[in-house]
C-alpha cells in the first residue's frame, strides 16, 4: 500500500466487480456469516485480501469473500479482530473504512435504506453490552434473515474508478470531535457507519445522510464532543481523507536515521551499510559510553585500563552523554575497537543495528537534490558508471532522471540516472538564482565553480557570494523574490528624514530602493528609515480638468503633503514602476461622471485633521516642518505587558510601536501601541488613537486669548454638529485674540502652532461628514499672511468668508472661485457676512452647525469692521482681497487651481522697493468697481511703474505710471493694478510671494504656459539655483535700462 | 558587438498631432523613443540611422489616437557571450574590477583575473598589478564576456582575463 | 515575484554562445559593423546627437578603440577579408576590431576561426596590420 493511488485504494476497497445492488447483498450476507462468527474464515478472507486484487479469474466463492473483506458489515467484524487481536494491522481497519464509505453513485436511495439499517445497528450495538453474546448472535441473525436471496450476478470489472468516486447522491460523511486517544474505543462503540483515522487525533468521520442523524448515533456516547459540532466533509476531500499514505522506508546508506530502541533510544545516526538481506544495517553514531561504570561485575576492558559500559545495569543509571569516543582513552586492536559487543571506529560508534528498531530521520544531500531538479537544469554525473557525463534534464520521474547527454560521447542521448547521483551543473557566466540557504533569493552572475561550490556576483550587491550548486537554479529573472525586509514592505511610504519621504521600489537583500519625494532614488538600509508612513487617509486635489502634462497613468501608491503623489505603474521599467509626481499636475482617470456625481471627494476625508500621520501636512506644508506622528508627546499609561500601570509618554512612534519614556526611571521602553491608553489629565485613560488629542489642541491655543480655550474645551461631548460650530467661534476668537493684542505680525513659532493647532484639532466633522477641509485650514492658512504685511486684519476678516465657500461644498465652489478674479473684485462681497455663504454652509451638516456658524461669524464679520484699522477703507474691493488670499493658502496646501492675487497694497510693499521702477503692471477692476474709476478707460492697461510710495495707512496707495502707450499718469490707484505675468524664457520677474524668494528678481528657466496656476521654474539672478514658482506670483520686470 | 538592424518601433499618435507638420513630429519622436534604449532582444539602440518606414497611421478605434508602426535603421550593440571585447576599466576594487565597453558595464571578478595580477591595496588609484602589468582606472584591457544579465534598462555583463591573449592592451 | 513563470529557463531557447557563432535569432544573419564604422555613422548624422548616456559613452568608446581612422581603410579592410569566404560577419567584425597580431591570438579570441587554416589567416592579418599600419 505503500503508493497507494486513488485507483488501487479503490481497487481494493470496492471489488471491480460489483454492482451495487448484489454487493450490498453479498455484504449483509456476509453479515450474516460474520454473525456466525466465522473467525477462522475471517482470517483467510484477509490474507487473500492482501493479495493482487485485479485477479478477476477467481471463483465466485472467492470473490465473494474478498467482496466479503470490503464489506460494511466486515467492519465490525475487523474491529472485533483488533480487539481480540492487537496484532492485526490498523492498515486493516483504514482500508474497511473505506470500503464502507465509498460507494457506487448510482445506489443512493439503495444507500440510505442500508443506512437506516446501520444506524439502528449502532444503536443496537450500544445496547450490546448489557446483552449476551447469544441474544446479539440471534439478534443478528434475525435481522438478516432472508436477505441472502440475491447473489453476485454480474461482473463489473470495468466500471471506471472515478464512478466509484463519491458524489453527493451519497451518503455525507461528517466529521465529529471527539476525546482524542478514545477515537477507536468510540469507533467501536459506533460499531458502524463510522470510522476513524489514526492519523488524526481527536476526530472520528461518520457517513451518515444528515448530521441528526450522526448525532444521533453518536448520542450518549461518553468521549464524543458534539457539542463541538459535527462537520460536514466536503465531497471532494473524502476521498483523499481515506487514502491511506504508508511511508515506504527504504533504508539505504547514507540516510539519517533515528534509534528507535535501546541505549541510544532518539539518537541520530548515519547508515554506512547494509547487510544483505537488509535486516541488519550499519550505522554510524555519536556513542554515549559511560567511562566510570559501576562495579557490577562486568567485565574489564581489552585492555583493562578502563571499564565497559553496561547496557543492562544502565536502567538505574542515567544515560551516559553523547561524546566521541576518544581511543587515548580505550587502546583498542587493529582499527576497529570492540567494546561490550559494540564496535568503534573514528571515535564514532558503529553499531549494527536491527533495521525495525530504525526510523529513517531525512534523507541526505541526495534528497534534497531531487526536490530542486527541474526539467532544463543542466546537470552532470558525479557518482556512478556514467561519471563525469553532463547533460540537460529531459524528466524526471521520482527518483529517476533522464538527462540528454551533452559530450562528445553521449552527445544526444537521452540517459536515465537515479537523482541522487547527478548534481546541477553551472558554468562561469551563467545567471542563477539562490533557491534555498542563508542567500536564498540571491541572483548573480556566475564568476567560478569549483566542484559544488558556486561563486557568483549577486546582481543586487555586487557582491561574490558563494553557494552550494545544489541551492541554485538558473533563473533570468534580477532581483529579490521577497518583498519585505524588516518591518517594511514594497511600496511603503517611509520617512527618510524629516524633510523627505519616498517610497520603496525595489526591496534588496537586506536593503531598500527608494524613490523620493524630489524624485531621488536612494539606497537605503532599514535602520535609515525612521517611521513608516501611513497615507490611506491623505488626499490630494488633483488639477480638476487642467491639462496633465505628465502623460503618464499609474495608481496612486501613496499622498504625502498633499502634494506629492506616488504612483505605480507596472508598464514603466524605471525605478520599478513607482514614479513620484505633484498632485495638481495629475487628473483622475476615473470617468468624469463620478467626479462630478456627490462631493467629487469625501469632504471629510479632505480634513487634514483627520489625515492622520500625514495630518501634519496643513502645518507642515507651509511651514516646513517635518511632519510628525501626532501620538509624539501624547501622555500614556501601558495597560498591558512588563510594564503595565507605568506611567509615560510616547516619544517617538514607529509603525505598531511606540517607544515610551516612563516617568519612574527615566527610562525609555518600546511598547507596543494597543498596550497604551492615552492618559487624560483626569487621569481616564481613553484609546490612543481613537482620541484626538484633545488635551494638545488646548495647550496649544493656551497662548492665544483665553476666550478661545472656554468653548472648546466644552465642545468635548457635544455632538459632532454642534462642535463644529464652537469650532468657527473659537478660530474666530482666536484671530481676534490676536488683533487684539495688537501684534503686527506673528512670530514663525506661532505661525507654526497655528497650523499644527489645525492640524491636531479634532475634528468635529467626522461624525458630520462632509464637511471642507478648509476649515481646518481655514484657522491656520491666514496666519501666515498675516504677516506678510500690514493687512492682518483684513485677512483675519476673511476667515468667516471661507467657512463660508468651502461649507458649499469644495467642488461647486471653486469654479467660480477660480472662474474671474473680477468678481472679487466686484462689489459682490459687500456684506461682511455673505448672505450666499449661509445655505452653502448649511448643507454639509444641516442642523447643528447653522447657528454655529453664525454665531461664530458674525462677531469676525463685526470684527473685520472696527478691527480693520489697516484697511483703507472698508469698501467692497476690502473684502474682495483676501479672500482669493484665503484660497491661495489653500492652493498652497492643496495644490488647489486657484488664482492668487496679490493683496490690494502689494506694489507699495517694501520688500519689492528696489525694483518699484520696473515693475509692469496691468490695471484691472477699474470697470467692475462702482462708481467706474476714472470711467474704467484704462482698464487691461499695461503701464510701468515710475514711482509708488506707501501713504499712511488711513488713505489709498497710489502710484505713478507711464503706460505702454506713453502716456503717464500720477495717482492711479494701486488697488487696481495687477503684476503681469511673465512668458517667455529669461525673462525677469520679481517673485511677489514665495517664503524664500520674496523681493527677490529671478529669470525663467522656460517659457510658462497658458495656466497661471503652474510652476515655472526659476533661478535668482547669478545664481544657477532652481525653484519653482508659481507663475502668478511672478511680476514681470522691465528690462533694466542699461541692458535696453 | 555593434550591428546595423532593421527594426520597428510603434508610435501612438493623438490627434491633436494630425497636421503638417505630423511627419516631422513622428520622426522626432521616434529618435527620442529608442535612441538610448536597451532590450533584452536587441541589445542597446545607440542610434537611429534612417528611418525607412514612417508608417500608415491607423486611426484606432475609442480613443482616437493613430498608431504608425514605423521601420528604422539603427546601430544596435549586443554583447554576446564569449565574444572578446575591448574596454576601459571604469573602477578598480578588491573583488575585481568593471570596464566600459561603449555603454556596456562588465565586470571581471578577481577569480578570473590571472593570479599574477593581485590587488594593491595600497595604490592609488586601486589597481590590480603583477610585475610588469598594471590594471587600474582608465587602462585598455582585452576581455571576453562569459555572462549577461538583462536588466530592463540595462546589460550588466561579467568577463575574464584569465585567458591567453586576453588582458591589458597598449 | 515568487511566482513561477519567472522561472524562464533558457535551455529551450538556442543559448548565445559568441565563440560558437550563435548569436541568437535576431543577429545570426544580422550586419556587423566594425568600430570605425560607429565611429563614422555617428560622427557624420545628420541629426543633432541624441543625448543619451548610452550615445555619449559608445562614442567615447568608438572614438577609443577605432583601429581605422578613414573610411576608405576600414572599407579596405572589409574588402580584404571578404576575400576569405568562410568568414562570417561576425568574424569578419571581430578581426578588424581587434586586429590579432597572429593567427594562434585570433584563433584564441575568435574560437571559431579554427575552420580557417593558420597560413591564410596570417596572411589576412598581416594585411590588416599593413592597412593599418598606412592609414593616412
Amino acid at each position: 500500500m505503500s503508493d497507494l493511488d486513488e485507483d488501487t485504494a479503490y481497487g481494493n476497497d470496492n471489488s471491480p466487480d460489483d454492482d451495487s445492488f448484489s454487493r450490498d447483498k453479498s455484504r449483509q450476507q456476509e453479515r450474516r456469516n460474520h454473525n456466525d462468527s466465522e473467525e477462522e474464515e475471517e482470517e483467510d478472507d484477509r490474507v487473500e485480501d492482501e493479495e493482487d486484487e485485479d485477479d478477476d479469474d477467481e471463483s465466485p466463492r472467492k470473490k465473494k469473500k474478498r467482496r466479503h473483506k470490503k464489506g460494511i458489515a466486515e467492519r465490525f467484524f475487523d474491529l472485533a479482530a483488533v480487539s481480540d487481536d492487537d496484532d492485526d494491522g490498523d492498515d486493516d481497519a483504514d482500508d474497511d473504512g473505506q470500503d464502507g464509505f465509498i460507494d457506487d453513485p448510482e445506489d443512493g436511495e439503495d444507500a440510505s435504506r442500508r443506512h437506516y439499517g446501520h444506524l439502528q445497528n449502532a444503536r443496537k450495538f450500544d445496547d450490546a453490552d448489557e446483552q449476551s453474546p447469544e441474544q446479539i448472535a440471534s439478534d443478528l441473525t434475525r435481522r438478516y434473515q432472508g436477505q441472502n436471496t440475491v447473489r453476485y450476478s454480474g461482473d463489473m470489472n470495468e466500471v471506471p474508478q472515478r464512478l466509484l468516486m463519491p458524489s453527493v447522491h451519497d451518503a455525507s460523511l461528517w466529521q465529529v470531535r471527539v476525546k482524542a486517544g478514545r477515537e477507536r474505543d468510540l469507533v467501536f462503540s459506533l460499531m458502524r457507519k463510522a470510522l476513524d483515522r489514526d492519523s488524526l487525533p481527536g476526530m472520528i468521520y461518520v457517513e451518515a445522510r444528515s448530521s441528526a442523524q450522526v448525532s444521533q448515533a453518536c448520542n450518549g456516547l461518553v468521549g464524543v464532543y458534539l457539542s463541538r459540532g459535527i462537520q460536514l466533509v466536503p465531497i471532494e476531500e473524502m476521498a483523499s481523507l481515506l487514502q491511506i499514505k504508508k511511508q515506504d522506508l527504504t533504508v539505504t546508506p547514507g540516510s539519517w536515521v533515528r534509534i528507535k530502541r535501546g541505549t541510544y533510544q532518539g539518537d541520530l545516526a548515519q547508515v554506512v551499510d547494509i547487510t544483505e538481506t537488509g535486516e541488519y544495517v550499519g550505522v554510524k553514531f555519536i556513542p554515549r559510553i559511560d567511562l566510570n561504570p559501576r562495579d557490577d561485575g562486568s567485565l574489564e576492558g581489552p585492555t583493562g585500563k578502563k571499564r565497559k559500559k553496561t547496557n543492562l545495569a544502565g536502567s538505574t543509571t542515567t544515560r551516559p552523554s553523547q561524546r566521541l569516543f576518544n581511543y587515548e582513552e580505550v587502546v583498542g586492536r587493529n582499527q576497529v575497537y570492540v567494546f561490550q559487543n559494540e564496535t568503534y571506529k573514528d571515535g564514532t560508534g558503529d553499531g549494527g543495528e536491527s533495521a525495525v528498531d530504525l526510523s529513517i530521520h531525512r534523507r541526505g544531500l541526495p534528497k534534497a537534490a531531487i526536490s530542486v531538479l527541474q526539467p532544463g537544469d543542466h546537470v552532470e554525473v558525479f557518482e556512478g558508471e556514467q561519471s563525469g557525463v553532463h547533460g540537460v534534464v529531459e524528466e524526471i520521474n521520482q527518483d529517476v532522471v533522464t538527462i540528454t547527454a551533452v559530450g562528445v560521447e553521449f552527445d544526444g542521448q537521452k540517459v536515465d540516472l537515479p537523482a541522487r547521483s547527478v548534481r546541477k551543473r553551472f558554468k562561469a557566466g551563467d545567471h542563477v538564482k539562490v533557491m534555498t540557504g542563508q542567500n536564498a533569493d540571491e541572483t548573480g552572475l556566475v564568476v567560478s565553480v569549483s566542484d559544488n561550490v558556486v561563486t557568483f556576483l549577486s546582481d543586487m550587491s555586487m557582491q561574490e557570494v558563494s553557494v552550494f550548486s545544489k541551492d541554485l537554479r538558473e533563473a533570468a529573472e534580477v532581483g529579490s523574490g521577497t518583498n519585505i525586509v524588516g518591518n517594511y514592505e514594497l511600496h511603503d511610504l517611509v520617512q527618510l528624514d524629516p524633510q523627505t519621504v519616498g517610497v520603496i521600489f525595489k526591496t534588496e537583500r537586506d536593503s531598500f530602493r527608494v524613490l523620493d519625494q524630489n524624485t531621488q532614488v536612494r539606497l537605503v538600509q532599514p535602520h535609515q528609515i525612521s517611521m513608516r508612513r501611513e497615507s490611506h487617509r491623505a488626499i490630494a486635489t488633483d488639477s480638476q480638468g487642467h491639462e496633465i502634462s505628465q502623460a503618464r497613468k499609474g495608481r496612486v501608491l501613496h499622498i504625502h503633503q498633499a502634494s506629492f503623489v506616488f504612483l505605480h505603474n507596472r508598464d514603466i521599467v524605471e525605478n520599478g514602476g513607482v514614479f513620484v509626481t505633484r498632485a495638481r499636475s495629475l487628473v483622475s482617470v476615473a470617468p468624469k461622471g463620478n467626479l462630478t456625481k456627490g462631493p467629487g471627494v469625501d469632504l471629510s476625508k479632505m480634513n487634514p485633521a483627520l489625515a492622520t500621520p500625514t495630518g501634519g501636512m496643513v502645518g507642515s506644508g507651509n511651514m516646513g516642518r517635518g511632519p510628525r506622528d501626532r501620538l509624539i508627546g501624547v501622555a500614556v499609561t501601558i495597560v498591558k505587558g512588563p510594564y503595565k500601570g507605568y506611567v509615560g509618554s510616547i516619544k517617538d512612534t514607529n509603525g505598531p510601536i511606540a517607544r515610551v519614556e516612563l516617568h519612574t526611571g527615566n527610562k525609555v521602553v518600546a511598547v507596543d501601541k494597543d498596550k497604551l491608553r492615552r492618559r487624560l489629565e483626569n487621569g481616564k485613560l481613553v484609546e490612543l488613537e481613537g482620541y484626538f488629542s484633545r488635551d494638545k489642541g488646548s495647550s496649544f491655543s493656551a497662548p492665544f486669548s483665553s476666550n478661545q480655550n472656554t468653548p472648546y474645551t466644552s465642545a468635548g461631548p457635544t455632538p459632532a454638529g454642534v462642535e463644529g460650530a464652537h469650532r468657527h467661534g473659537i478660530l474666530v476668537g482666536h484671530l481676534r485674540g490676536t488683533h487684539l493684542r495688537g501684534r503686527p505680525t506673528h512670530t514663525e513659532t506661532e505661525k507654526r502652532q497655528h497650523g499644527v493647532r489645525a492640524s491636531k484639532t479634532p475634528n468635529p466633522y467626522a461624525a458630520g461628514g462632509r464637511t471642507p477641509a478648509w476649515n481646518a485650514n481655514s484657522s491656520s492658512s491666514p496666519n501666515p499672511y498675516v504677516s506678510a504685511d500690514s493687512s492682518s486684519s483684513t485677512w483675519g476678516g476673511a476667515t468667516p468668508g471661507r467657512p463660508a465657500w468651502s461649507a458649499g461644498g469644495a467642488t461647486p465652489a471653486r469654479p467660480d472661485w477660480s472662474s474671474s478674479p473680477q468678481t472679487w473684485g466686484g462689489d459682490t462681497w459687500n456684506a461682511p457676512t455673505p448672505a450666499a455663504a449661509t445655505p452653502g454652509f448649511i448643507a454639509p451638516t444641516p442642523s447643528a452647525a447653522t447657528p454655529g456658524y453664525l454665531s461664530a461669524s458674525t462677531p469676525a464679520g463685526a470684527f473685520a469692521l472696527p478691527g480693520g484699522s489697516s484697511m483703507s477703507a472698508p469698501t467692497p474691493g476690502a473684502l474682495s482681497a483676501p479672500t482669493p488670499g484665503a484660497s491661495y493658502s489653500s492652493y498652497n496646501q492643496f495644490q488647489m487651481p486657484i488664482e492668487y492675487e496679490p493683496p490690494e497694497a502689494w506694489l507699495v510693499d517694501p520688500a519689492y522697493k528696489k525694483y518699484l521702477t520696473r515693475i509692469k503692471v496691468r490695471v484691472q477692476g477699474t470697470r467692475t468697481a462702482y462708481p467706474q474709476y476714472l470711467d474704467g478707460q484704462y482698464e487691461g492697461w499695461e503701464a510701468s511703474v515710475v514711482a509708488a510710495t506707501p501713504s499712511a495707512t488711513q488713505f489709498e496707495q497710489t502710484a505713478m505710471l507711464t503706460f505702454d502707450s506713453g502716456q503717464s499718469r500720477p495717482g492711479f490707484l494701486v488697488k487696481y493694478l495687477l503684476p503681469v505675468e511673465p512668458r517667455f524664457e529669461n525673462q525677469e520677474a520679481l517673485v511677489l510671494d514665495d517664503p524664500k524668494l520674496k523681493g527677490m528678481v529671478v529669470r525663467l528657466r522656460e517659457a510658462a504656459d497658458g495656466d497661471s496656476r503652474r510652476p515655472v521654474t526659476v533661478s535668482p539672478l547669478k545664481s544657477t539655483d532652481v525653484f519653482e514658482v508659481m507663475r502668478d506670483r511672478l511680476a514681470l520686470l522691465r528690462a533694466e535700462e542699461g541692458s535696453r | 558587438m555593434f550591428f546595423i538592424k532593421e527594426l520597428t518601433h510603434t508610435i501612438l499618435l493623438h490627434p491633436s498631432y494630425f497636421g503638417p507638420r505630423m511627419l516631422s513630429f513622428l520622426e522626432s519622436k521616434l529618435y527620442a523613443d529608442v535612441e538610448g534604449t536597451c532590450s533584452g532582444q536587441f541589445g542597446y539602440i545607440i542610434a537611429v540611422v534612417s528611418i525607412l518606414d514612417i508608417g500608415k497611421g491607423m486611426v484606432l478605434s475609442g480613443s482616437g489616437q493613430a498608431e504608425f508602426i514605423t521601420r528604422y535603421r539603427a546601430i544596435v550593440f549586443k554583447p554576446f557571450k564569449g565574444e572578446v571585447v575591448d574596454g576601459v576599466v571604469n573602477n578598480v576594487n578588491k573583488m575585481g574590477f568593471f570596464a566600459d565597453v561603449g555603454p556596456l558595464s562588465v565586470f571581471v571578478s578577481h577569480q578570473l583575473i590571472h593570479p599574477d595580477l593581485r590587488f594593491d591595496s595600497n595604490s592609488n588609484p586601486p589597481s590590480f598589478a603583477s610585475v610588469d602589468q598594471i590594471i587600474e582606472k582608465s587602462t585598455h584591457v582585452r576581455l571576453k564576456i562569459v555572462g549577461t544579465r538583462v536588466d530592463a534598462t540595462e546589460i550588466f555583463a561579467i568577463g575574464t582575463i584569465k585567458e591567453d591573449h586576453l588582458g591589458v592592451i597598449d | 515575484m515568487s511566482s513561477s513563470n519567472k522561472f524562464r529557463h533558457r535551455s529551450n531557447a538556442e543559448e548565445e554562445d559568441a565563440s560558437a557563432l550563435k548569436l541568437g535569432a535576431e543577429f545570426n544573419n544580422a550586419g556587423c559593423l566594425l568600430i570605425s564604422e560607429v565611429k563614422y555613422l555617428l560622427e557624420n548624422r545628420d541629426k543633432d546627437a541624441p543625448d543619451t548616456k548610452v550615445y555619449n559613452k559608445t562614442l567615447e568608446y568608438v572614438k577609443t578603440f577605432t583601429k581605422f581612422s578613414t573610411t576608405d581603410s576600414a572599407s579596405a579592410v572589409r574588402e580584404t577579408l571578404r576575400r576569405e569566404p568562410a568568414l562570417t560577419q561576425f568574424e569578419t567584425a571581430q578581426i578588424a576590431n581587434l586586429c590579432p597580431a597572429t593567427a594562434d591570438e585570433a584563433k584564441s579570441v575568435i574560437p571559431s576561426l579554427v575552420k580557417i587554416d593558420d597560413d591564410r589567416l596570417e596572411a589576412l592579418l598581416r594585411d590588416i596590420q599593413t592597412m593599418r599600419k598606412f592609414q593616412s
